[in-house]
């Protein structure tokens, strides 16, 4: 399957469709989210606690804070990370399981028993020595999630480079003299890059629940510059029951960003099974 | 036969140990260790002077070589020895025990429910594909992949209060002191754990059942009259385990690393409590025995998978770990 007829699977099924105009709209809500909302961080104290209303559809928190702003700001945050998670993991990894899917021999072996080790360390374990090490920073979230989702793009990768490694094409170029590098730009790629777009777009959405799971429990989110989980922990959580519309809308936040990212990869998968057939 | 396994194993040993170089460097990367925390943690009370930290870190054995610390620690490990706690001066392994007693407990009840549910509502929505069943199945697992679990959870707190006046006992006890109490505590947070790795099973499952139904021989076998129930669960099961092993091997890694968030939300004294605690003390001992526990549970799952894989389909070579998950 050439790259085009790839990315044109999700465009044939009315599920990845769905899932694509939901992340333009809330891609563009975030993007211009400086313009036209009232400040995240601007406090009015008279206006504490408000349900949802024409001034605040989201109500306000425990300052006065409208949480309509505070979601969407946080989303920016949420998206920023993912993204770059992805694509940190996605590439490294990608990288990675080529060159040790095509080299084989003890690289490979020694590259898979790291891949194997990564995995088995808990991602927690990693993310709370980071955040211990550089409090509030979101850079040090981006670096662990990366470390922690690329064995498993190593591991797609490398599965897929071994089943074409020995075709008879690849043989044959192999035969006329071809380099290593010309063979796997040429060979390689074309033909791994379907599962490997799909495990990395995955972990889009696998990112964005992982770093709202660690802001939630009040790591690797700045105060002043929350992201979605921690607009759940926290304070919030004290105030379950008084205002209970400060859970709902973070929370929903999360799970459309996450829902559309889903939706999209749910529309690439089923069109590449749809197409073995 | 023997050859394999002892590959395999070989294998999962230089895995291991690369994980205790990893987790002993890691430790040693946070700032600053157990002697300043412990005076960061109460200030104004005495500041230590420098000879006392000095005095202290020798207590602990700091002082010495990284190499060498390493070295002990590591026969510790072989001998069985946990080593004791730099915050509480007690064996770790006492200390830790009623701690993963709780995470195991929560981490094994999730999974019955992801493997019996997954397994079910996969094969069910395959054999009917295309029907409302199906299609409730497949938004569900999509639904449930993209919900954040710790958001759940406090719906679930605020409904269960609201609505029913209902609260979740707050002082845990064990299950074999008060198995009623425990069941309250642990069921609702584990069916929570269970929902993203249930959703995860049930696609991959419905996937692969789906393909192995369009087979010649399952045609062959209802042609000749077997009921559709022993077609499933027998001919289809079968065929379908191996992809779905797979993830069900890469999720339980997941599920502990969840199960510290959950515990958190619901006030569990389980491990991931002790682990955030843990590393704000710089108790080295205790993060590096945690973080080896989980890892070993995650590489003899792998292990197990693998050698399971093998039992099914010999072609499968020992150093192709080839696996998508």
């Amino acid at each position: 399957m050439t790259i085009d007829a790839i990315l044109s699977l999700p465009r044939r099924r009315r599920i990845g469709v769905a899932g694509l105009v939901m992340i333009a709209l809330m891609v563009a809500i975030a993007a211009l989210a400086p313009f036209g909302l009232a400040s995240p961080l601007e406090q009015d104290l008279e206006n504490r606690f408000i349900n949802a209303s024409f001034d605040h559809p989201f109500g306000t928190d425990q300052f006065g804070r409208d949480q309509l702003s505070r979601v969407v700001h946080a989303s920016r945050q949420s998206l920023i990370v993912a993204s770059l998670v992805a694509l940190i993991s996605g590439l490294g990894g990608g990288v990675l399981g080529i060159v040790s899917g095509y080299a084989g021999g003890r690289f490979d072996l020694l590259v898979q028993r790291a891949v194997d080790a990564v995995f088995a360390l808990p991602l927690v374990v990693l993310a709370l020595v980071a955040v211990t090490t550089y409090p509030n920073s979101r850079l040090a979230i981006v670096i662990v999630l990366s470390i922690g989702f690329a064995p498993i793009i190593v591991r797609v990768t490398r599965a897929s480079v071994l089943s074409v490694r020995t075709a008879p094409f690849v043989e044959a170029s192999q035969a006329m003299g071809a380099g290593g590098l010309q063979i796997i730009v040429r060979h390689i790629v074309p033909n791994v890059i379907g599962p490997w777009l799909i495990v990395a777009g995955t972990q889009v959405g696998v990112s964005i629940l992982a770093e709202s799971s660690l802001s939630f429990l009040g790591f690797g989110a700045p105060i002043a510059d929350p992201s979605l989980g921690s607009l759940l922990g926290g304070e919030a959580q004290t105030f379950l029951h008084r205002a209970p519309w400060l859970i709902i809308w973070p929370g929903l936040a999360i799970t459309l960003l996450v829902l559309s990212i889903n939706l999209l990869f749910e529309g690439f998968a089923t069109g590449a099974r749809a197409e073995r057939r | 036969m023997n050859n394999y396994l002892f590959k395999r194993l070989a294998l999962s040993a230089l895995t291991l140990w690369l994980v205790t170089v990893v987790v002993f460097v890691l430790v040693r990367v946070l700032p600053g260790d157990a002697i300043v925390a412990a005076s960061a943690q109460s200030p104004g009370e005495s500041s230590l002077t420098r000879a006392e930290i000095e005095a202290g870190r020798a207590a602990l054995g700091l002082d010495r070589g990284i190499v060498v610390q390493y070295g002990e620690w590591l026969g510790d490990l072989i001998s069985l020895n946990s080593g004791e706690s730099f915050v509480t001066g007690k064996s770790v392994w006492s200390e830790m025990r009623p701690r993963l007693s709780v995470t195991l407990e929560l981490t094994l009840v999730a999974l019955i429910i992801v493997t019996v549910g997954g397994t079910t509502l996969g094969i069910l929505s395959a054999s009917a594909e295309g029907s409302r069943f199906d299609v409730a199945v497949r938004s569900f697992s999509l639904l449930a992949a993209s919900v954040p679990q710790f958001w759940i959870a406090l719906f679930l707190v605020i409904i269960m209060a609201s609505w029913w006046g209902y609260f979740i006992p707050v002082e845990y006890s064990h299950v074999w002191d008060d198995p009623a109490r425990n069941a309250q505590q642990i069921l609702i947070p584990a069916v929570i754990l269970a929902l993203r790795p249930l959703a995860l099973l049930t696609r991959v499952m419905r996937a692969s059942s789906v393909e192995v139904l369009s087979t010649d021989y399952i045609r062959a076998a209802r042609a000749r009259g077997l009921l559709t129930r022993t077609v499933l669960f027998r001919h289809v099961l079968n065929n379908a385990l191996i992809p779905s092993l797979t993830v069900l091997a890469a999720q339980v890694v997941f599920l502990l690393g969840g199960a510290v968030v959950i515990e958190s939300v619901f006030n569990l004294p389980g491990v991931g409590r002790a682990l955030v605690q843990a590393i704000s003390f710089r108790d080295y001992p205790i993060i590096q025995f945690l973080t080896l526990v989980i890892a070993l549970g995650a590489v003899f799952i792998n292990l197990g998978v693998d050698i399971l894989y093998w039992a099914i389909d010999p072609r499968i070579k020992p150093t192709s770990t080839a696996r998508g998950s």
